[in-house]
């Protein structure tokens, strides 16, 4: 706690801030979203891009190298197409079986005489067979570079069955051929050639449904496909054939399909390779890395909130306490005066009220020691004896006496509280300190009171014998009335305090004299005294002046108080009828006039009297049973019983 | 009456070559093993290294170190096997031999250790035969491979597929690859060679059993004290456990005939 806390809790500050975290955190989050999508959507189109150019790449070396082996092949029977070769059985279907056996590029070989009947063939199957005009490769087309010829893809399995009823869907072949001229006639040599091959191998390759891998020949058919997720209706052949009549490799954009093509043009054989890559498929495939990216920043999103709300709830906790703490301060800071001081004694801290009541100015106060105060009334012991509570970490409590900027002197009650950091150790003291002063004049003026009070009541007492009392009545005689008033013109010079007398005159005593005797008018006195001297205090005097007149002297009181004892007098001396004799009763009022003022001499007292006097014959005058002074007359409480 | 003779004739043969086999095996020390080294997880060569593996490998040796004999390995195949056998060129045939009434006519067999149905094999790049029922299909060419058991089965079920039987080794296999065939029937351990070997291939089932066929030991005809000593040793590797734990060791425990 500090105690002079001046930095006001700032609430809209710290909401605002709150709030800027939250969005802060979540503009992180949603961006990071939209980065890390965008990202992932690039970093994927990116690999399909390099995937299917990889794809035509390998594949393109693939379908040629497979296709030398084809020309090989038909290089070699061929070369063993010599002229008597089919009759000395050097050229047999067995021996080209043989050839073929551990090749699954090729399904059969066959030689075909100009007139198209095969003579020849690894397949017993194909003999015999007329392979029609136009469905193998029309020898009169102009060969490749190596005499090599490809075809039509046929939906057969081999040469047998052109011609003959439908065969399954699936199973198609493609021929590759070649010339040779054999006894003046040119014969030609038929690889029956398994496009299978290549799907095989890519479907080993490529389990990837966002790619698609074809096979065209330079006609623009495709020779093979993959797993067919590109239709066969879109008209890629030809835009293909487009392509490559400019470049070898290369990636285009088809018309009319949202497709990526890389494709690669065989350097010795008519086919080209492509690799078509389809982002809305990827797309698809993004879908669910989507949704686990979304699903994340929720997350993180839920996450923040509630960490944020926690905090908030942790701040509006601290606000409250720190509020508290502050408005507490402010109450004791109003309250009380306050000082903070380094535990070497400098002053780091002190509020208005502590300034105001010594007089200096803050910056006199801040940086100096508690000296600065010091009236020098204390023993070093006291310091001393102060200093050891404080350092063994006790709270200490004592009253001050302490110098004002002007010299003059203060009371403090001060308690000092050492302030340990979190760790325990000393970091400051704070002291409060509460003003005395007052009460310690007030309570010197309080003693003197009481000790001159008690002076009187001794001087009463003492008084108190033969020689000064009234026999009749018990009174003070004048006399004592003399001694008294010597006492408390005293005690009035001193203390600066009014006097107050009361003269008392019981109303037509001498008709009680006259109509009942000496002896009626003696214990009308007697009892009227002891009533009066009842409603009198122990420091006040009721003496006899002579006759029926009596005095009250009321040191240390005011006409105010003296007014309220005087209206007592009166209701006690009509409170109830004298009883005088066997059955006889009177009732009896008394007039009083009242004079107030600071004696400091006799004289002056005498003067009063003369006041009181003349207040009393206005009492009289007015017409009795009341109390007059100088200005004014009262009537007794009681008028009404008192008539 | 001639006839009545020669059954005679034969008998006595039978009589006379009794316990032949645990005689010659007691003598040489030498217990011979007919076995098909293309037989994955059966008996199979392994052509990196040259030596034998499978399931009746192990097996053949267990029943050798069990007659104090070492086997001595004949190769053979499922043509040649029944000659083989009666030839005398081999005391046993362990090499998961499919019996048949054909087959139990030449040759004793001892009660089954495996079960297994038919499959096919066909190439990834055919994608139109996706179930057995796709098979028997006219222009389909089936593949077998001559002297199994598969060969007169296919013969006898196929209606509209035509049927190729063919004896060169890995020649079923080239057959459907280059696409002069659509599939080659197989049983179940050479299927789980496909599935390890060639990415190529892809298995088909039958949907419903097509004819689930009991493998056992064959041995020569007429030798009871030997087929006896077969079947003890049968018996015992299904009640020790032995053959489970080695069929476990070849991917072939679901096809165990646990009696």
């Amino acid at each position: 706690m500090t105690v002079g806390f001046d930095k006001p809790a700032e609430p809209r500050r710290y909401r605002l801030l709150f709030l800027g975290m939250l969005a802060g955190a979540l503009a992180l989050i949603w961006s990071a979203w939209w980065v890390g999508l965008r990202f992932v959507e690039q970093s994927a189109e990116a690999s399909l891009r390099k995937r299917i150019d990889l794809d035509s790449l390998l594949l393109e070396d693939h379908v040629s190298r497979t296709l030398d082996i084809v020309t090989a092949r038909l290089q070699s029977v061929v070369a063993l197409t010599r002229p008597g070769a089919l009759d000395a059985g050097s050229l047999s279907p067995a021996g080209l079986d043989e050839l073929i056996f551990e090749d699954r590029m090729l399904r059969s070989l066959s030689l075909v005489d100009p007139a198209g009947q095969v003579i020849l063939s690894s397949n017993p199957a194909n003999l015999g067979t007329r392979v029609p005009a136009g469905t193998v490769p029309d020898p009169a087309a102009p060969a490749g570079r190596d005499g090599m010829r490809f075809g039509q893809l046929l939906p057969y399995r081999d040469l047998f069955q052109i011609g003959t009823a439908k065969q399954p869907p699936d199973v198609r072949l493609w021929v590759a051929s070649r010339s040779v001229d054999l006894d003046g006639r040119t014969l030609h040599w038929l690889a029956v050639l398994n496009p299978s091959v290549f799907e095989n191998l890519w479907s080993r390759l490529d389990e990837d449904e966002a790619t698609e891998l074809a096979l065209f020949d330079y006609r623009g058919q495709r020779i093979a496909t993959h797993h067919g997720v590109v239709p066969e209706s879109v008209p890629l052949g030809r835009e293909l054939i487009a392509q490559a009549e400019t470049r070898m490799n290369g990636s285009f954009e088809p018309a009319g399909a949202p497709l990526w093509v890389s494709f690669r043009a065989s350097t010795k054989h008519p086919v080209i390779v492509a690799s078509i890559g389809d982002p809305g498929r990827l797309q698809l495939q993004l879908a669910a890395e989507r949704g686990g990216f979304t699903f994340a920043a929720l997350a993180a999103t839920a996450l923040v909130m509630l960490a944020v709300a926690l905090l908030y709830r942790g701040y509006l906790k601290y606000e409250a306490s720190v509020l508290e703490t502050a408005n507490q301060a402010r109450a004791i800071g109003a309250h009380l005066m306050s000082s903070e001081s380094t535990p070497d004694g400098r002053i780091i801290r002190v509020n208005d009220a502590l300034l105001q009541a010594t007089g200096f100015t803050r910056d006199e106060v801040l940086g100096q020691t508690h000296r600065l105060f010091n009236s020098g009334l204390h023993t070093a012991e006291f310091y001393a004896g102060m200093w050891k509570t404080l350092a063994s970490g006790r709270i200490w409590k004592g009253t001050f006496r302490n110098r004002r900027r002007d010299g003059t002197h203060l009371w403090f009650n001060a308690t000092i509280m050492p302030f340990h950091d979190a760790w325990g150790h000393m970091e400051r003291y704070v002291a409060l300190y509460t003003d005395v002063s007052e009460s310690i004049v007030l309570a010197e003026r309080f003693e003197k009171e009481r000790r001159m009070r008690h002076e009187l009541v001794r001087v009463n007492r003492d008084l108190a014998n033969h020689a000064n009392t009234d026999p009749l009545t018990g009174a003070a005689s004048r006399r004592a009335f003399d001694a008294f008033t010597r006492q408390a013109i005293e005690v009035c010079r001193e203390q600066a305090r009014p006097l107050t007398l009361l003269l008392l005159d019981l109303d037509g005593f001498k008709q009680v004299n006259d109509l009942h005797g000496h002896a009626a008018g003696d214990e009308v006195l007697r009892i009227v005294t002891r009533r009066w001297a009842a409603e009198i205090r122990g420091s006040d005097l009721l003496a006899r002046l002579g006759g029926e007149e009596f005095c009250v002297v009321l040191p240390d009181t005011p006409a105010s108080d003296a007014l309220a004892v005087a209206e007592g007098l009166l209701a006690a001396t009509a409170s109830a009828p004298v009883h005088i004799g066997s059955s006889e009763y009177l009732h009896i009022t008394v007039s009083v006039g009242m004079a107030s003022g600071v004696i400091r001499a006799r004289g002056e007292l005498d003067h009063l009297l003369q006041e009181a006097d003349a207040a009393l014959y206005q009492a009289k005058h007015a017409g009795r049973n009341r109390v007059c002074a100088a200005e004014s007359c009262e009537l007794p409480r009681l008028q009404s019983s008192g008539r | 009456m001639w006839l009545s003779v020669i059954a005679l004739a034969l008998s006595a043969m039978t009589q006379v070559s009794h316990a032949w086999v645990l005689e010659r095996v007691a003598a040489t020390g030498a217990l011979r093993v007919c076995i098909w080294p293309e037989y994955f997880g059966i008996s199979y060569r392994n052509p990196r290294t040259n030596t034998l593996h499978g399931l009746d490998i192990e097996l053949s040796r267990a029943l050798a170190d069990e007659l104090g004999a070492t086997p001595e390995y004949v190769e053979t195949d499922f043509i040649r096997l029944f000659a083989d056998l009666a030839g005398r060129r081999c005391d046993i045939a362990m090499m998961a031999v499919g019996v048949t009434p054909e087959r139990a006519r030449v040759a004793d067999f001892s009660r089954p250790y495996l079960r297994s149905d038919v499959y096919a094999i066909a190439s990834r790049a055919n994608r139109a035969i996706k179930s057995w029922a796709d098979i028997d299909q006219p222009g389909r060419v089936v593949v077998v491979q001559k002297g199994t058991f598969m060969e007169p089965l296919m013969r006898r079920t196929l209606v509209r597929a035509s049927l190729l039987a063919v004896s060169r080794p890995a020649e079923r296999e080239r057959e459907v690859e280059s696409g002069r065939a659509d599939v080659f029937i197989t049983d179940y351990p050479y299927s789980q060679r496909m599935l390890a070997n060639a990415d190529w291939a892809r298995i088909i089932a039958p949907d419903q059993p097509v004819q689930p066929t009991d493998y056992a030991y064959a041995v020569p005809k007429g030798d009871s004290a030997w087929l006896d000593r077969v079947e003890r040793f049968v018996s015992r590797i299904k009640q020790d456990g032995r053959l489970a734990v080695v069929a476990g060791r070849h991917n072939l425990l679901p096809i165990v005939v646990r009696d």
